[in-house]
């Protein structure tokens, strides 16, 4: 009976035990009330499992030991938990006063931060774009940021790509993504015991990127302020040549720099030049547009519809269209309509798929759009990774160097099956969201006969010794279309800079053979639509894939195509 | 074979000497690896190099050493693991606190210069009034002046013990002062240094207890009977009722919850020892929660203690702040510390007294924290044991003295680290040996050697 009972007090123990320590830190109250209730049970269990004593000194003393052992194990207890089993959760605990909004965390991931030299940056040159130091300031030594690159470019057209580091603000781009490897928590694990035996203060690992720096200079240059985004890709690879967001910041502006005199001064700035960041003037430079601004993509998406037709040439009989002036596809809605006026005396009627792609027929990507039904065409912007509802990531897992939003089809579900709907989005309008990296990546497969490559911004991984912990290999996301497609859109595309809405890439890239797709996107009205333009170069044989985008920036054929080109241009003197 | 020397040998204290040693090196190692870690520019890797490192730091170790060599020809049959526990405490305690002075520095300005080199001191100082206790021969100089031995004059001036408490406790009222601005008043001012009365007062209290609980042993513990009733005989009860009142009183008028706490928790402990009755215990748990529930109406400081406890994040940036910043050290320490020299134990208020068990929960991690506490169990466990083996059946009151002395160790560890681990409600108190603090060191010291007198009693 004794041992009966003993059992079950120690089971209560340890059930009481097991409830509390899970509790997390918030939840504090629980475990210390379970805690304490499992004292007396352990009392009760030590009682029943010794044998009675003879009244006395020995048993008094005895029983008193048994008080300061419980005593002491609750007291190992409550280490347990707050040591090992909660650590990690109470080690990033914040604490928010809901009523003077003061904040309580704790300082020593701060303090790490502060201590840590982290791993440089160089382009695919080995320009060195962004270093470290150390700065010793009394008795304490601090680890800063510095920017090498900035003596050479404008590091405005970098702020996205690289990111900010602030102790106070966080961390963005390449600083967040790589954050592991740049402070060397991950990578030389050996290395990093070492640090901590000895005491030594950690130094990160170095990024070797696939950016081409000075077309990446030259492209926000080409913006020229604008607000907009400029994508070029290595369409073999997926390497990301150049990705600006315009406008960008200053990443060397929100580093605070320990051996200034006055801290409180150096604060005040890296605090001013943050609020002029997220003033309502500023136009969000924090936004990495080419990754996370979401535009309807225009006439550009009728390459997907293009790809589509030839992918399904019995449903979609590419060769076999009309350009007419206009297309009623709901009774009582207005018809599907061109930008142009008349635009079947430049295409032809009957007409063919290269010359309506060129031309930028409305009429017609209507009509293929809807000979392909909303199941096929869904399936086909799957291929590029065009998400359609309800099954839309939250972020776009395609590539994980940057915080990258999803591109989508339409956002209400069910949208496709209305005729018209599908009509629209045909020709790139209705609620399509596509952000210029999927853009680029569209017209990379094309120019990489068919095959969609990941894109990708760090190309190695060095430690401080020059060891490599990682080279990024090219890795393919998919075949999206077959050769034969491939090489026909790229003919369309070719056809568009020879003849067609994009003749101004050829006259701005003399000597080569370029293409692309223009695009004029009507987002709001009042405004001035948004000017798109893809391009591949040489067509023969592309190295480069360009998406360009001006938000509000007017027509894609003109003011799309000249950026395009000048954008090619750059990449061919640069490369 | 009757070689003196051979008979000498025999006596050598073997075990405590290795452990000892063993302590000497662990100590020396961490020093060591402290300056390596936060004096790099004076870390020498020569063997005279670290040897002027070290000479300088090493004095308390090599003192308990010529303390143990000493036992071996004075009192050879002394416990023998005492002394390498308190050793590793103490070491623990000096490099902590050499650690702790630089980030104190940083934080603080200057006012704690020099605590490492006090601490230092007070420890030297505590080993001397150790060896006192033991070494010199007092029963014999008693029994020349007051016809009794040592143990004999405790007991048998106990009401005088009880006065000297109350004058102490009426002093404290009188005199005490606030040196560094805790809000309590339980400092005396000696010019030199700043002494804490209730830190003697534990022990004035333990003679007392154990000399009143010896006599009235019987009487206490028997009870008379009234009816069906077993009542314990109210008379005798009354100077143990004014030992309740007076850690009531030390709340009330001197805010010094950690010291009535303490003084309250080893009054229980010795009462039960010597009556073997739980009710009595029962009974008196009864009366300090109630008497703490009256407190925590009309006492402030009670209330805001309690209410930090059960909520400290609700005022993480006033007076939760200490605990709040415990609980965060504690955390980032994890299972094996940051390191000696690496953590950030500093932005803990009182790191160095009250604290300190957070800073080597910080920087050696729950396996150093364990470390700790089981040291302190063996040390106590010891305390308890030198106890139940003194011979004889007329030595009830070194019986008592020393479980009385031992539980002081152990309540005291109890209730600051439960503290610091926020298991009860924070009340300053010193932690045994590590705490910095020189009125701590030194009675703690003395502690240990009346309880190393004790044990060479078991002839």
């Amino acid at each position: 009976m004794r041992t009966f009972l003993r059992n079950l007090t120690i089971l209560a123990v340890i059930g009481l035990l097991a409830y509390g320590m899970w509790q997390p830190p918030t939840e504090d109250t629980r475990w210390l009330v379970s805690l304490w209730a499992t004292a007396p049970l352990m009392g009760l269990a030590v009682w029943l499992s010794q044998p009675r004593l003879p009244r006395g000194l020995a048993r008094s003393v005895y029983h008193l030991g048994v008080v300061v052992c419980i005593g002491f194990v609750l007291l190992s207890l409550q280490l347990l938990r707050q040591q090992m089993v909660q650590a990690s959760a109470i080690y990033n605990r914040v604490e928010v006063d809901p009523d003077s909004g003061q904040i309580t965390s704790n300082v020593r991931p701060v303090l790490a931060s502060q201590r840590t030299v982290r791993g440089d940056m160089f382009d695919r040159k080995g320009l060195h774009m962004v270093g470290s130091e150390t700065v010793t300031v009394g008795n304490n030594t601090f680890a800063r940021r510095t920017y090498p690159g900035a003596a050479q470019f404008d590091l405005t057209a970098f702020g996205n790509v690289l990111g900010f580091y602030s102790t106070r603000f966080g961390q963005s781009g390449l600083e967040a993504s790589q954050s592991q490897f740049l402070s060397g928590a991950a990578g030389n694990p050996i290395a990093r015991m070492e640090d901590q035996i000895f005491g030594r203060t950690p130094v990160g690992n170095s990024l070797r990127l696939t950016l081409n720096a000075q077309l990446q200079a030259r492209a926000y240059g080409l913006l020229g302020g604008r607000t907009g985004s400029v994508v070029v890709l290595n369409p073999r690879t997926g390497e990301v040549l150049a990705l600006t967001s315009s406008p960008g910041f200053d990443p060397a502006q929100l580093t605070f720099n320990p051996s200034a005199e006055d801290w409180t001064a150096e604060n005040a700035r890296i605090s001013a030049y943050w609020d002029q960041l997220n003033s309502d003037a500023a136009g969000q430079p924090l936004l990495n547009r080419p990754t996370q601004g979401q535009y309807p993509p225009g006439s550009t998406f009728k390459t997907v519809t293009a790809v589509g037709v030839l992918e399904y040439p019995r449903e979609g009989d590419p060769d076999n269209i009309r350009c007419m002036n206009e297309l009623p596809v709901e009774a009582g809605a207005p018809p599907v309509v061109n930008a142009v006026n008349d635009l079947a005396s430049l295409t032809g009627d009957p007409s063919n798929l290269e010359r309506v792609y060129a031309y930028s027929c409305n009429v017609a990507f209507a009509q293929y759009a809807l000979r392909l039904g909303p199941d096929r065409f869904t399936e086909i912007a799957r291929r590029f990774d065009i998400y359609s509802p309800p099954d839309v990531p939250r972020t776009y897992g395609g590539f994980d160097d940057l915080l990258t939003a999803s591109s989508r089809l339409f956002v209400q579900p069910g949208f496709l099956n209305r005729p018209l709907a599908l009509a629209d989005t045909g020709y790139g309008q209705g609620q399509l969201l596509m952000t210029p990296l999927q853009m680029g990546m569209v017209a990379a497969a094309i120019a990489n006969d068919g095959v969609m490559m990941k894109p990708y911004l760090v190309q190695q991984i060095v430690r401080p010794d020059g060891g490599v912990v990682r080279t990024q290999q090219p890795e393919e996301v998919r075949r999206v279309m077959s050769p034969a497609t491939a090489a026909k859109m790229r003919a369309d595309m070719r056809a568009v800079g020879e003849y067609g809405f994009g003749k101004v890439i050829s006259s701005l890239v003399p000597g080569v053979v370029v293409g692309g797709k223009s695009g004029t996107a009507e987002h709001a009205p009042g405004l001035p639509p948004h000017a798109w333009f893809i391009a591949i170069g040489p067509v023969e044989n592309p190295r480069y894939a360009v998406a360009v985008m001006v938000e509000s920036g007017g027509e894609g054929s003109s003011v799309g195509g000249t950026l395009a080109g000048q954008v090619l241009q750059a990449a061919f003197e640069t490369e | 074979m009757n070689n003196p020397f051979l008979q000498r040998l025999r006596q050598f204290r073997a075990v405590e000497f290795r452990l000892l040693v063993t302590v000497l090196l662990f100590f020396a190692a961490g020093y060591l690896l402290l300056v390596a870690v936060t004096r790099e520019q004076d870390f020498a890797r020569t063997v005279p190099g670290i040897v002027s490192l070290l000479w300088p730091v090493m004095p308390p170790l090599l003192l308990f050493l010529a303390v143990s060599i000493g036992l071996s020809f004075r009192h050879p049959r002394a416990d023998q693991v005492l002394l390498p526990l308190v050793a590793l405490l103490s070491g623990l305690s000096l490099l902590f606190i050499t650690r702790l002075e630089p980030s104190l520095n940083a934080r603080f300005g200057t006012i704690y210069e020099g605590v490492a080199g006090k601490q230092l001191t007070w420890v030297m100082l505590g080993i001397i009034g150790m060896s006192a206790i033991i070494f010199v021969p007092w029963d014999q100089i008693f029994i020349r002046i007051q016809r009794m031995s040592l143990m004999d004059w405790l007991d048998h001036h106990r009401y005088a013990w009880l006065a000297a408490g109350m004058l102490l406790i009426l002093l404290t009222f009188v005199f005490g002062v606030d040196p560094n601005g805790s809000g309590v008043k339980v400092w005396f001012n000696f010019g030199l240094f700043y002494f804490q009365p209730s830190e003697l007062l534990k022990i004035i209290m333990v003679i007392f207890m154990a000399s009143y609980l010896n006599e009235h042993r019987e009487v206490v513990a028997g009870g008379y009977r009234l009816g069906p009733l077993t009542l314990p005989p109210l008379p005798y009860l009354v100077p143990l009722s004014a030992m309740w009142g007076i850690a009531m009183a030390t709340i009330v008028f001197q805010r010094d919850l950690g010291a009535a706490l303490l003084l309250f928790g080893v009054f229980l402990a010795m009462l039960y020892v010597a009556t073997g009755r739980g009710l009595y215990v029962l009974a008196g748990i009864l009366a300090f929660a109630a008497g703490a529930y009256v407190l925590y109406q009309i006492v402030p400081i009670v209330k805001l203690r309690v209410g930090v406890w059960l909520d400290p994040w609700a005022t993480a940036q006033a007076s939760g702040y200490q605990i709040v910043q415990a609980i965060y050290a504690l955390a980032s320490g994890g299972v094996f510390g940051s390191g000696l020299g690496q953590g950030v134990p500093a932005v803990v208020p009182a790191i160095h007294t009250d604290f300190i068990f957070t800073a080597i929960g910080e920087e050696m991690g729950l396996i150093g924290t364990l470390a700790v506490l089981i040291a302190y169990m063996l040390l106590i466990f010891r305390g308890f044991h030198i106890a139940l083996a003194i011979p004889g059946r007329f030595r009830g009151f070194e019986q008592l003295f020393a479980i009385g002395l031992t539980t002081i160790l152990a309540v005291q560890t109890i209730i600051i680290v439960g503290g610091n681990l926020r298991l009860i409600p924070l009340t300053g108190i010193t932690l045994p040996f590590i705490s910095y603090g020189g009125s701590s060191v030194l009675i703690n010291f003395i502690i240990v050697g009346l309880l190393m007198r004790i044990s060479t009693q078991k002839v």
